[in-house]
């Protein structure tokens, strides 16, 4: 029998550390106890200017995987004083594995091992290593780490056929072999990177490079077992065959990966992926696997709890759920009575699930009467869903994350986008086909993200200034004569004003590269490349879709793949975060409480004022279903206006930031708890979870709150008893529209992976895998309408648009600005009023013709760079450095799974990256404490010293929080502006702002 | 009763590191607090030679041998029919003893802390902080190892391979006229090789040491980490040989022990009148 080995490829590594959280729940090691670890390291030092950016690092963020090596000759294994030996090799497949009972926790292997591959368990002392999980294999399975890995990053089998495949897809082997051991495990060498003639590493590697301070810091996992970081997955592996498993999915984020969820008696002990999903394979994300610790946690809220201290205190008393829903429902008729039901505003979204968020709590604001029911769409993706449904008809790309459309694009380009951290899964099969197919792969952001690290190119924009990169590029596709002019003609409506218009306004390359620090050759380069392409994927997210001119920037961008004729085919489109889910109950007309004023403003952040002001008229009631102390731009005003608040009900899993605030704290459940559908999916699938556990104590799912609550306040005819099934409540009132009525519970349920991708109009309606295909028509459209829009063309221009823009004070063509708080003067858009002067009660205020539902509007202008610049005042207070705010790498999303220990084990600490010439300066050194001060506000964090950043800005995460069990930070939304936001999606600048930033004292 | 065996195992492996923590402390308490006693203890119990501070000395003395078999034992194959028996239930002999060893110790040596016999004791109660540390506090570095030693994914120069070559064939060479079945790979020598081929055993562990140097093994980690058990292993050979040594002393040599003062050994009556 041949060696068994892994075989690991770095350039298919995205550094999700997948693997680490597998291995763990596999063999139920706790913090700081490791049989494989997944290594970032800083690459170059930046000084160096390799690729001619002005000192930005050439090589950025590298991965190096790390465990057992199966060495022939292990060092481990003879270091053992034990005779017999602990540690053994299987003579036929040249596994070593360690007898754990028989290890006396010596150390000695630990010490001889040169690639330190042995672990240690502190508790329990005594070694711990990879055995290429020989209780899998026994299974016929393969090992955990390899079993999940988003990327194929990380293959098993024997090592003559991995070593075979290498050299068939000409992939050269690294010699790692220095000690003459005789390791199994192979490496790769990077594509294109030429063996040295020494057999030695050919150039510098993540070996060679040290790993940022704040992953390399022990220390930081004795507060974990201090906070009780032990390993509440993995049951006996003797009980395997016992298991129960069930296939559901993840819904913590976007990538709605499939799972399989593995049961030991009514316990929980582990996440794996499902095989059976012909998509993604059983490929997952870390966080998928760290629910189990979601699931296991001690922390979770078991009991309703009504406040007793001050607001803002976090003093609680225990409360039944009977006369917490009557005291709540009687304070809401009381706020009703007062100040009208709009005065109640529902917060709801990130960890409360579709049908809560879409289903229950629409219901339950229909009836009750009030517009203000908001999800974290102003702060995440209002804006492209206005774009797309402006140019398209209909939110959400057309594409899908299969080998035949999105795998078979030519070329990828990410504006904003970083999907390798943010979705994974889906990047990991993006960076699979593009090397396998050789696609090009160009990333636009202003730091190297992992994304960016794959690609051929990366461009350190200017943050905040895509959308005049996106008017640059289509001036020279343009100019160059480079469009697909049937597509133009046939299929877009206004192009050629576009056209004039882009030309007339000379926004040109060389307009565009003071603006966005990217060079005119580069432009025109990268537009010629995407107009060559034979499909070109162009990805766009939040780094685009958080800011003041998020609508524009969309559009321009869609116009930009319409232009190029990548839409409506296979491996062509534009593709931003989410299609959305259209699940849209509405109540009985009758039963409907109509309400008598607008929404304000389609976005949260302007219930500010409503809150403390009752401008533009009172909101005293919230009933948050999330952790908005930790989301809400600008925390100083929104924790202000939380107090004002009469009335403040908090939904959620663990005591956060919000729970502190609240009247009332009610307990509730998570996916499988409850039953649950994935997030609103990037591509489309509906992933269905069943009900597999009950929730904690007297925890609750979000439908029988809803529906307890509802009858309460006489809804129970609506919101029936029955409906707290979630599986009863999707059959029978979630999926009564043409795209999901054939997405039920049968059909869900008749395949092993549990999703069916919409438009199904009915049971046994074929799914279809690319959208708006060239002679095909829109669903509901009339004969030939290929898009879903009025003309049935996607649309750039026309009158209707044009009114619509000239009511908020801009034009159907998108003329560039950009933030107010930026390094050089750009235009930027000024509300002209100010919030709450939209008229007494807001029923005389203009109404956004943008939103689905009445809600007031802003007016706004765009202002130049002329005269005095508030971003020139800014600089001379010192603020000099662009702030660039972000998500956190992929175990982390919100702050939910800041309570899963293992999360904070793999990155603990809230951090800004900054770039070391910066860092240098300011006399700042790797790992040490920082204070990053906005105008708004300040808050400290460590300093992670990264070459692969802009010079000129900082980089910081989201979903750190001060009420956080393990490592608790603020949130960096003490640094962010509620005020500036987009006029049309009213979506807020969380991307570029002004700060400054200075070492701190430990 | 597996059950049980599994609950049992499961708290104290749990506790183990407070566990351990509560026997050095108390170790140490209980030295303070018999020191602090003595003067009020019956005159037998304040002389070392009596006959029952003699009995526990000389208990000790056994216990603190059979914590340093901790050693030979589980190098020596153990006794469980090949399976080697269970190293790790020795190693909680090995504390037990050593700890039960210091007290008896302790109340033998009856205060007398400035004279030479009570190096032993206070080598023991190193020995003792030693190991505590090293479990209690040491164990999280040596998991902090893992990954830690990324030279072993860099770049070398080629002509270590060339040495590590010839220590490896060299090794080979002598493993067959030591063990001809053996394979080189995955052997090292046993206190059975040692007592049979002495001289073989030595050059072969040398060459051993020698590739561990070559590897950087001990330099790749804190020398702390890679150096306290060798500490640890040096100073208990020191213990028993000091034991040794005290017991044929004062066996022997009384008056020597006694400096020219009072033989108080309880077996010497008519001194011990005296």
């Amino acid at each position: 029998m041949s060696r068994l080995s892994l075989m690991f490829d770095a350039d298919r590594c995205i550094g999700c550390k997948s693997c680490e959280a597998a291995c763990k729940q596999e063999h139920g090691l706790g913090a700081g106890e490791f049989r494989n670890r997944l290594l970032w390291t800083n690459g170059t030092d930046g000084t160096d200017g390799t690729d001619g950016t002005d000192g930005i690092d050439g090589t950025g963020i590298e991965f190096l995987f790390v465990a057992c090596q199966h060495c022939e000759r292990p060092a481990c294994l003879r270091a053992c004083p034990l005779v017999p030996k602990a540690i053994h090799k299987d003579p036929a497949t040249g596994v070593v594995r360690l007898d754990e009972s028989r290890c006396t926790g010596c150390g000695e292997c630990s010490i001889a091992c040169p690639y330190s591959a042995i672990g240690f368990d502190p508790a329990h002392h005594h070694a711990t290593k990879c055995d290429l999980c020989h209780d899998r294999r026994r299974h016929g399975l393969d090992p955990a780490c390899a079993s999940v890995c988003p990327g194929r990053a990380l293959t098993f089998g024997a090592r003559d056929g991995l070593a075979a495949q290498a050299g068939a897809d000409r992939r050269k082997i690294r010699d790692h072999d220095h000690f003459l051991l005789g390791p199994a495990t192979i490496y790769l060498e990077p594509i294109g990177m030429p063996a040295a003639d020494d057999g030695q590493w050919a150039a510098n590697t993540a070996a060679d490079h040290r790993q940022p301070a704040i992953l390399e810091d022990p220390g930081r996992y004795d507060a974990l077992k201090r906070q009780g970081g032990r390993a509440v997955h993995g049951g006996p592996k003797a009980d395997r065959d016992r298991e129960r498993r069930h296939a559901g999915g993840c819904n913590i984020c976007f990538n709605c990966c499939t799972t399989e969820f593995h049961f030991q008696g009514d316990r929980l002990v582990r996440v794996t992926g499902n095989a059976a999903d012909p998509v993604l394979q059983g490929r997952i994300c870390p966080k998928s696997q760290l629910a189990v610790q979601l699931h296991g946690s001690d922390r979770r809220l078991t009991r309703p709890l009504k406040r007793v201290g001050a607001r803002g205190a976090g003093r609680f008393v225990p409360i039944d759920w009977d006369r917490a829903l009557d005291e709540i429902a009687e304070r809401l008729r009381a706020v009703r009575e007062s100040h009208g039901p709009e005065a109640l505003a529902v917060f709801a979204g990130t960890r409360t699930g579709i049908l809560a968020t879409q289903g229950y709590i629409r219901l339950f604001s229909q009836l009750w009467g009030t517009p203000n029911v908001e999800e974290t769409d102003p702060y995440c993706s209002a804006s492209k869903n206005i774009a797309y449904r402006l140019v398209q008809g209909r939110a959400g790309g057309g594409n899908s994350f299969t080998e035949g459309d999105i795998g078979s694009a030519g070329l990828y380009v990410y504006f904003g986008d970083n999907q390798a951290e943010t979705r994974p899964v889906n990047f990991g099969m993006v960076n699979d086909w593009r090397i396998r197919h050789g696609a090009g792969l160009i990333v636009v952001d202003p730091r190297r993200t992992v994304t960016a690290v794959k690609a051929d190119r990366w461009y350190a924009i200017r943050p905040g200034t895509d959308m005049a990169l996106g008017l640059a590029l289509i001036h020279h596709v343009f100019t160059a004569g480079l469009q697909d002019r049937t597509f133009c003609r046939d299929w877009v409506l206004g192009w050629q004003a576009w056209r004039d218009f882009v030309r007339d306004r000379g926004y040109s390359p060389n307009w565009a590269e003071r603006i966005t620090d990217i060079p005119a050759a580069e432009i025109r380069a990268l537009a010629e490349q995407i107009a060559s392409a034979d499909g070109c994927m162009i990805f766009a997210s939040r780094g685009i879709n958080q800011h003041t001119n998020a609508v524009q920037t969309n559009r321009v961008l869609m116009f930009l793949a319409a232009v190029t004729g990548n839409w409506g085919r296979r491996g062509g489109g534009f593709f931003n975060t989410t299609a959305g889910v259209p699940v849209a109950p509405d109540a009985p007309d009758h039963r409907r409480a109509r309400p008598a004023r607008p929404a304000i403003r389609r976005s949260p952040s302007a219930w500010l004022d409503a809150m403390t002001d009752g401008e533009p008229y009172p909101v005293k009631a919230l009933i948050a279903c999330n952790n908005p102390l930790s989301h809400w731009p600008d925390q100083h005003r929104t924790r202000q206006a939380f107090r004002a608040l009469d009335l403040v009900v908090h939904i959620e899993l663990f005591e956060n930031e919000t729970s502190a605030f609240a009247d009332y704290v009610l307990p509730a459940a998570t996916g499988i708890e409850e039953g649950e559908i994935g997030r609103a999916c990037e591509d489309r699938r509906i992933v269905w979870i069943d009900k597999l556990m009950e929730p904690p104590g007297d925890a609750r799912s979000d439908g029988w709150i809803w529906v307890e609550l509802g009858k309460r306040l006489g809804y129970d005819d609506v919101l029936e008893e029955r409906h707290k099934d979630a599986a009863v409540f999707w059959d029978e009132v979630c999926i009564d529209n043409d795209f999901l009525r054939g997405c039920t519970q049968r059909r869900l349920h008749g395949v092993p992976w549990r999703w069916a991708r919409f438009p199904v109009a009915d049971e046994a309606a074929a799914e279809q895998e690319t959208l708006y295909l060239a002679g095909t028509t829109a669903l509901n459209a009339p004969d030939g309408r290929r898009f879903p829009t009025a003309s049935g063309k996607l649309e750039f221009w026309s009158e209707r648009l044009e009114a619509m823009f000239a009511a908020v004070g801009l034009s159907a063509l998108p003329a560039f600005y950009s933030e107010r708080e930026q390094l050089i003067d750009l235009p930027y858009i000024e509300q002209v009023l100010d919030e709450g002067a939209e008229g007494a009660d807001g029923a005389d205020a203009a109404l956004s013709p943008f939103s689905e539902t009445p809600a007031t509007a802003a007016n706004s202008r765009i202002v130049g760079p002329g005269g005095r610049h508030p971003a020139a005042d800014l600089r001379n207070q010192g603020y000099d450095t662009e702030l660039v705010i972000g998500r956190p790498p992929a175990p982390q999303f919100h702050s939910w799974t800041h309570f899963a220990w293992q999360a904070q084990e793999m990155w603990p600490d809230l951090y800004v990256q900054i770039h070391p010439r910066k860092a240098e300066a300011l006399g700042i050194r790797d790992g040490a404490l920082v204070r990053v001060e906005t105008s708004h506000g300040a808050v400290s964090a460590r300093a992670w010293v990264y070459a692969g950043i802009r010079p000129s800005a900082v980089f910081m995460p989201i979903g750190w929080g001060e009420r956080q069990p393990f490592h608790p930070w603020r949130s960096v939304n003490f640094l962010t502006d509620h005020r500036q936001r987009d006029p049309v999606s009213e979506q807020t600048n969380l991307k570029t702002l002004l700060c400054r930033v200075s070492p701190q004292a430990g | 009763m597996r059950r049980l065996q599994r609950t049992v195992r499961t708290i104290w492996e749990d506790s183990a590191n407070r566990v351990l923590s509560i026997m050095a402390a108390s170790a140490v308490g209980f030295l303070v607090v018999h020191l602090l006693a003595l003067d009020h203890l019956p005159a037998e119990w304040r002389r070392p030679g009596s006959a029952p501070l003699h009995v526990l000395g000389l208990c000790g003395a056994l216990l603190f041998v059979a914590a340093a078999g901790f050693s030979v034992a589980k190098r020596a194959g153990g006794s469980g029919g090949g399976g080697g028996g269970s190293p790790r239930g020795w190693f909680g002999l090995h504390v037990a003893f050593a700890w039960v060893g210091i007290l008896f110790a302790a109340v033998h040596a009856a205060g007398r802390f400035l004279t030479p016999p009570a190096l032993i004791l206070a080598l023991a109660v190193g020995l003792m902080g030693l190991g505590v540390w090293a479990r209690v506090r040491l164990s999280a570095d040596v998991a902090a190892t893992f990954a830690a030693k990324r030279a072993g994914f860099g770049r070398h120069p080629p002509e270590r391979k060339d040495l590590l070559l010839d220590v490896i064939r060299r090794k080979s060479a002598l493993l067959s006229t030591l063990d001809p079945q053996a394979d080189e790979a995955v052997w090292s020598p046993t206190p059975g090789d040692w007592l049979r081929h002495p001289v073989s055993t030595g050059r072969y562990a040398s060459l051993a040491a020698r590739e561990r140097r070559l590897i950087g093994s001990r330099q790749s980690v804190p020398a702390v980490q890679g150096y306290w058990r060798l500490v640890h292993i040096l100073a208990s050979y020191a213990l028993v040989l000091g034991l040794a040594a005290h017991v044929v002393v004062v066996t022997f040599f009384p008056e020597y022990a006694a400096r020219g003062g009072e033989i108080d050994w309880w077996y010497a009556g008519d001194r011990l009148e005296r």
